[in-house]
């Protein structure tokens, strides 16, 4: 698949774009595109897609088209996050919200098990799952990148987590290439750029129809259920002044990215006396906002509620945050009671110690920990001041 | 469901009392046989209605009608653990994560232990007590603040008659104390050891354990010969909940049991 692409050299990606007509990339009208989002509806038991709500562009079930927003971008910065108006007719203008597919396949709260006691015996009951299947529509590559990154923390090993196994085999992702990305943004240095490439069933790119106010989609596909979807849908195929026009919006937006993940971020955040890690204490609250908003944090508590009778109990496994005091908690109370212990062991495990873990950075880039940390802690400034010599900081 | 998550309900057979805030249950599933395990692996062990605290077992892997937890009372967990008697119901997870390596034929061993952290040497000691010719010499160093907080003192006198040279120390004398005096590196520090020849097995506080390494390791002996067993806010056992980090470790998925030669960079920086 790959050799009959192109790399943009500036992304890292493989973007539209060959020399070779009989590519698989493919034309999609708007009208063709109210079809796809249709036959996701009708075929899957759940169709995800933004949605303006809360004042931001969300992650929820859609039912069609028309729910997804339009003319529509995301101004972001440290501790910002707006929704806009534009005044285009493109779907897609924007960058990321606060969801991620992390909340699809690895969701907030799950279950585990009820226990009874009856007569002093206990009675354990493992709560049973039916696995949905599940399209998502508009899938940034970031995010698609980072669920990869979480498939490795739940899914590898002797034990892979059943659940997580489960709701990823069910996902049929339909990616939309970032051309808007955020000042937050920093895929093309942390992750792998704004284009999808592999991990998606079908990737879009968004562009305006020349001279018209419409918009039409390039298409490409990342699997045999994506092309089967293609071919139903009858798309014809790309012209190459579409793939031209897609490319050139892919690239513009990499273009108007600002911020950028210090090459020697591993070492850097090992540093574990380095005193910008005071100095990052002063600032954060340990509010949890990042680790919640992070597509690859994925840290779990198991929370046991107790019914009022004393005779049975539920256990479910939560969404936890290394910020929180009870994370470390061991016999004699917290391990990491300072924030700065919470703050460095959050930054010093995404990239550094993750590779230990993991093989591989557990950041993509998204930005969302800058957006929406309360007091505009910047991963990418901290880094930086990390990576100083000591002297400096 | 993740079956590593799923809890196997055991009864209490009996509840042995040891020193001050420390009991060892001794355990049995309901159903079924308990699980084979190696010395110093891990069980999420479960209070109805209060949560699970994970403990290593204290028997020995021979044993295979029961499994011994030995808990001391420090939060509300172990504390309803504490509170068990023998008939009770209560739930085990487990057992997993990285065992003592004794697999160390002709090597000397010492083995060190501060206070409650004999507990999870007890199973190794068994283990290398059934097999004491494939061994050199065996020195376990246990110290407690005082006498009465040493851990399993009933069975020193058994363990020294079938080989293991045991020396008891106290932090501070007291009267009617004939034994050393002292904490257990500055013990280990006055042992004498072949470098070539020598494993360790240490368990107890971080800064004890890295203390007991160094004056090994400060005298010849390989830090990848030096094992300890790591306390960390384990919950899922798995790997996958991320609370029992240590650095690059996952202590349940990389441990309990590691090498100072792997932890020695992490263990001493505070609040890592």
């Amino acid at each position: 698949m790959d050799s009959d692409r192109t790399t943009d050299e500036t992304t890292h990606r493989t973007v539209a774009g060959t020399t070779d007509g009989t590519s698989e990339r493919w034309m999609m009208s708007s009208g063709a595109f109210r079809s796809l989002v249709d036959v996701l509806h009708a075929e899957f038991d759940e169709l995800i897609g933004p949605v303006v709500d809360d004042g931001a562009i969300r992650l929820r079930r859609i039912e069609s088209v028309d729910a997804l927003p339009v003319g529509v971008t995301d101004e972001q910065e440290a501790a910002t996050y707006r929704v806009r108006p534009t005044g285009t007719s493109l779907r897609f203008s924007y960058a990321v919200g606060p969801d991620s597919l992390k909340s699809v396949v690895h969701p907030p709260r799950s279950p585990v098990w009820t226990m009874r006691r009856r007569d002093g015996s206990i009675i354990v009951d493992a709560t049973s799952f039916a696995p949905k299947t599940v399209a998502v529509l508009g899938a940034r590559a970031c995010d698609i990148r980072a669920l990869s990154v979480l498939e490795r923390t739940q899914a590898e090993g002797a034990h892979p987590d059943p659940g997580f196994v489960a709701r990823r085999q069910g996902l049929f992702l339909v990616a939309v290439d970032c051309t808007h990305p955020a000042a937050t943004c920093f895929c093309t240095t942390a992750g792998e750029g704004t284009a999808a490439d592999g991990g998606m069933d079908l990737a879009l790119t968004e562009v305006n129809v020349p001279r018209s106010g419409a918009v039409e989609y390039l298409v490409r596909a990342g699997t045999d259920r994506g092309r089967d979807l293609v071919e139903r849908l009858g798309l014809p195929a790309a012209t190459p002044a579409l793939v031209a026009r897609a490319e050139a919006a892919v690239r513009r937006g990499v273009d108007t990215m600002v911020r950028e993940l210090p090459a020697n971020a591993e070492q850097a955040v090992k540093i574990s006396d380095h005193p910008r890690w005071d100095a990052v204490a002063e600032r954060c609250l340990t509010c949890g906002n990042c680790t919640a908003v992070c597509p690859t944090c994925f840290c779990t508590d198991m929370d046991d509620e107790v019914s009022i009778d004393g005779d049975g109990a539920r256990r479910t496994r939560v969404w936890d945050s290394c910020f929180s005091m009870e994370y470390s908690h061991l016999g004699p109370g917290p391990h990491r009671a300072s924030p700065k212990s919470r703050y460095r062991q959050w930054l010093s495990h995404k990239l550094g110690t993750w590779h230990d873990q993991f093989g591989e950075s557990g950041c993509v880039g998204c930005g969302r920990c800058i957006s929406w940390c309360p007091v505009g802690i910047d991963l990418t400034a901290e880094v930086e001041a990390l990576a100083r010599p000591v002297e400096a900081g | 469901m993740d079956e590593m998550l799923m809890p196997r309900v055991h009864r209490v057979l009996r509840v042995i009392p040891e020193i001050r805030d420390v009991v060892t249950l001794r355990v049995v599933p309901v159903e079924g046989d308990p699980p084979p395990f190696l010395p110093a692996q891990i069980g999420m062990v479960g209070a109805f209605g209060v949560g699970e605290a994970a403990l290593s077992i204290s028997s020995s892997p021979d044993e295979r009608r029961f499994h011994d937890y030995t808990v001391r009372r420090s939060g509300a967990i172990t504390g309803a653990l504490n509170h068990l008697v023998a008939g009770d119901e209560l739930w085990v997870r487990g057992p997993f994560g990285a065992p003592w390596n004794l697999d160390v034929d002709g090597g000397d061993i010492v083995i060190a232990a501060g206070g409650i952290g004999l507990a999870p040497l007890r199973a190794a000691i068994y283990t290398i007590l059934a097999d004491r010719d494939r061994y050199g010499s065996v020195t376990l160093v246990v110290g407690a603040r005082t006498s009465d907080g040493l851990l399993f003192a009933r069975e020193y006198d058994a363990w020294r008659r079938r080989g293991l040279d045991v020396v008891a120390t106290v932090d501070e004398g007291e009267p009617g104390w004939a034994g050393r005096v002292g904490f257990v590196p500055s013990v280990v520090d006055d042992l004498a050891v072949d470098p070539i020849t020598t494993h360790a097995l240490v368990c107890g506080p971080d800064r004890m354990m890295d203390l007991t390494a160094r004056s090994l390791v400060d005298r010849g002996v390989a830090p990848e010969r030096v094992q300890l067993t790591l306390e960390r806010n384990m919950q899922c056992g798995n790997g996958r909940c991320g609370h029992c980090q240590l650095g690059g470790l996952i202590v349940c998925r990389d441990g309990p049991v590691v090498r100072y030669a792997d932890v020695a960079e992490w263990l001493m920086v505070s609040e890592l």
